[in-house]
């Protein structure tokens, strides 16, 4: 009923009853708190509870989604505890193991409370899953118990021993009896129970003295990270989308950072009204799972978006994740801190593609064009204690003495060129070199070249830096000159020793 | 305890009035060049063009030297590199930390304003260069006064670098022009940069990256090309080849140091 009320607000404050098959027969599942002020009950004929109030709202219950949603909060709350365990579609064990690092289970319990904020629970804290499950459904709110429930256990109903331990009306001989709480079957001697009722009375008489021996077994958690929101109705404007998307990233980045995790690549999925959906993918610019910044960017993402048809639900998958980094703040630094670049980088992401954003990384090699490559642009960290040494500076201040290359080791950074080398090289280097027309007097000195459609007087020339290698490929053998060019400046041009040929590479802008 | 849980309380007051403290602010970059710092012509928030009518006229490398200034004040800066030309690793050797350069390429010419107006707004870079050189871009006063206003919000400094002063109207301009070496055969010393400023003001700065030419000397001629490099295929030779000492047929691979010129002979 909660998960609808979150998912469908306008449902908040009507009659609303969820209703199921049971032997044939359609009963009421749930009903809101509207709905039982009428008289509306749980266990009630849907026929019955529809002739108490015509106009109540009634929603097939499916378990299938509940259950779903349960797993989804256990998830989120896996930064309290190693596992949980659902139990059913209304309750959950959560492993308390690590309530110590809180200070007591109390403030643990307390904790786990603010992160369920939004959503009606009780929570009991105890040594046995039956114990807590027993006083948690007899609406003992916030309590921390001791072995065996410390006796609270006496005025709790039978009805706590049948679902999910002795069976559904399994407790029925015992009300035949004139029992009706677990403290007076628990003042009955075990071995008559045994006696009289078998095992059941065995397994009945130790629960209600609060002897429970099973285990948490933990759920196992889902492979794909997904989430799918039903719209209230097909939506044309971007405002109900947008909120319902809130709600699918909510779930999502409360599961990822109960995991420890931190999402990649995002996709989502437009359901439309009769029509194909549409997907929408999203490469984030550094592993993230905050609510606040995935909403962002998936908001920046679907508004230059345009559908041909109405919206009826979103799908939000995580497609890929990987473990999250940890990222210690400085003093001063605000915990929004590069938020602004996050959602920037997407941006343009999503826009110009993720090729047309990158930072240079220098490369050992000799030919100019190949001495660099593309990587990923990863901000460093902000703060004074980070370090904005470049690897190739500690490469080069690591390179041995010894006259004979050694062989490399694995994960070695070859050194590169250094930066002496590297400023006579040019500001701007073409996409590639291109011939240029040259002339020469008798001497073979340099006279002149045809660039940009006009022969160009030499007006003073460097080099050559000669260049040669990759003789396993096709190699190349140049000799560079920097060569100043009447009213042009100074252009990098080469002379390939394959053909004899002048080709420009670059300008000294 | 009392003593201990005083001082705790302390700390956490001088944390929270340390993170309500201002970021530090950053009002201009500052290149090192006492001629050019003074004029301030690269102050946060705002835009300058910097255009040159030579090819090879050193906006690049003065732009170069504004992102390396934000470099050494630990910011990020951006590259927008319409021609696709920058070369990063002379950017490197000019003081630039590639990993706080953030270069982008978009396909399309058009993308390149709006690109930097994304950039600029978002306040994470202190510096944003826009290089629209052989893009045949021509920024309107709409889009001019749209990158200043991303400029003004997110308190960046826009460089836009531009061939000519048409492309870029409405927005403050820098013409930069390097002299020709001086004398006949060029000159030896220390560049210069000729800076036209928005107010018709001519600055002369000499520039710390100071290149020595030489006169126009004989390059080695035509014929004893084939010499130095073999006109045959670079196809590995056969094994019982006539190897030079080095592994290889035709030369020390890697990269030999210039050679004085004129009159000396290649080998």
């Amino acid at each position: 009923m909660q998960r609808l009320m979150r998912d469908q607000p306008s449902l908040c404050g009507r009659a609303l009853l969820l209703h199921h098959k049971e032997r044939g027969v359609e009963r009421v599942a749930f009903a809101s708190p509207a709905a039982r002020r009428i008289g509306i009950r749980s266990g009630m004929t849907l026929a019955a509870a529809v002739a108490l109030e015509g106009s109540v709202l009634r929603q097939p219950s499916i378990r299938a989604h509940d259950a779903e949603a349960l797993r989804a909060l256990g998830e989120s709350l896996l930064k309290f505890g190693p596992m949980f365990q659902s139990d059913g579609v209304e309750g959950l064990w959560l492993d308390a193991s690590a309530a110590h690092l809180w200070g007591s289970e109390m403030a643990w319990a307390q904790a786990v409370g603010t992160a369920c904020e939004g959503l009606q629970f009780r929570f009991v804290v105890g040594s046995e899953r039956f114990t807590t499950q027993a006083l948690a459904k007899s609406r003992v709110q916030g309590a921390v118990v001791g072995p065996r429930g410390d006796g609270r256990l006496a005025a709790v109903s039978l009805e706590a021993l049948e679902e999910g331990w002795l069976g559904a009306q399994e407790a029925q001989p015992f009300r035949a009896l004139g029992l009706s709480t677990l403290g007076e079957l628990a003042g009955l001697s075990p071995g008559a129970l045994v006696s009289r009722f078998g095992t059941i009375g065995r397994l009945a008489s130790r629960l209600a003295r609060g002897e429970d021996e099973s285990l948490l077994v933990a759920d196992p958690l889902p492979a794909t990270l997904e989430e799918t929101v039903q719209l209230d109705w097909p939506a044309e404007q971007l405002e109900p989308v947008l909120f319902a998307l809130k709600r699918a990233v909510d779930r999502i980045s409360g599961r990822l950072q109960g995991r420890q995790q931190a999402a990649v690549r995002l996709r989502i999925t437009l359901m439309l009204d009769a029509a194909e959906a549409v997907r929408v993918r999203l490469l984030l610019s550094r592993p993230m799972s905050e609510r606040r910044l995935l909403l962002e960017l998936l908001r920046h993402r679907l508004t230059d978006l345009t559908v041909e048809h109405p919206i009826v639900a979103i799908t939000l998958k995580v497609e890929e994740h990987c473990p999250a980094p940890a990222h210690q703040r400085t003093f001063g630094e605000r915990e929004d801190g590069g938020a602004a670049l996050d959602v920037v980088l997407s941006r343009l992401q999503s826009t110009l593609g993720e090729e047309a954003l990158f930072t240079a990384q220098p490369q050992p090699r000799h030919r100019p064009e190949a001495s660099w490559s593309k990587a990923r642009f990863s901000p460093p960290e902000a703060g004074p204690a980070a370090s904005f040494e470049m690897d190739f500076k500690k490469s080069k201040a690591a390179k041995p003495a010894a006259s004979w290359p050694r062989r490399k080791s694995k994960g070695e950074v070859a050194p590169t060129l250094d930066d002496e080398t590297m400023g006579t090289r040019p500001s701007r280097l073409f996409q590639a070199p291109c011939f240029i027309n040259s002339q020469m007097d008798a001497a073979g000195a340099l006279v002149a070249m045809d660039v940009a459609g006009r022969r160009r007087r030499v007006e003073a020339i460097q080099g050559p830096e000669r260049v040669t290698g990759e003789w396993w490929s096709r190699g190349y053998a140049r000799d560079y000159y920097r060569v100043q060019l009447e009213g042009v400046g100074s252009v990098w041009v080469f002379r390939d020793g394959r053909d004899g040929l002048f080709y420009a590479q670059g300008v000294f802008d | 305890m009392n003593a201990r849980a005083a001082v705790i309380r302390q700390l956490r007051e001088k944390i929270e009035r340390l993170k309500g403290e201002p970021r530090s602010l950053l009002f201009s970059l500052q290149l090192g060049i006492p001629e050019l710092d003074t004029l301030g012509f690269f102050r946060m928030g705002t835009g300058v063009a910097l255009a040159g009518d030579a090819v090879a006229s050193g906006r690049t490398s003065l732009a170069l030297s504004v992102v390396a200034a934000a470099c050494r004040e630990r910011r990020l800066a951006a590259w927008i590199d319409g021609p696709k030309e920058l070369y990063p690793p002379t950017a490197q050797a000019r003081g630039v930390q590639l990993s706080q350069l953030l270069i982008v390429r978009p396909r399309e010419p058009r993308q390149l304003v709006w690109t930097a107006v994304q950039l600029l707004r978002s306040g994470s870079f202190a510096c944003v260069v826009l290089d629209i050189i052989h893009t045949g871009l021509q920024l309107t006063s709409i889009e001019v006064y749209k990158l200043l206003d991303a400029a003004r919000t997110g308190g960046g400094l826009l460089l836009v670098l531009t061939a000519g002063p048409g492309s870029v109207r409405g927005l403050p301009r820098i013409t930069v022009a390097k002299p020709r070496p001086r004398g006949r055969h060029g000159a030896r010393g220390p560049e210069e940069l000729e800076l036209l400023s928005p107010h018709g003001q001519r600055h002369t700065i000499r520039w710390a990256l100071a290149q020595d030419f030489q006169k126009p000397g004989a390059i080695a001629p035509t014929p004893s090309v084939p010499t130095v490099f073999p006109t045959r295929s670079f196809h590995r030779p056969p094994s019982n080849f006539d190897r030079d000492g080095f592994s290889v047929v035709y030369g020390r691979p890697g990269r030999e140091g210039p050679i004085d010129l004129p009159g000396r002979s290649w080998r």
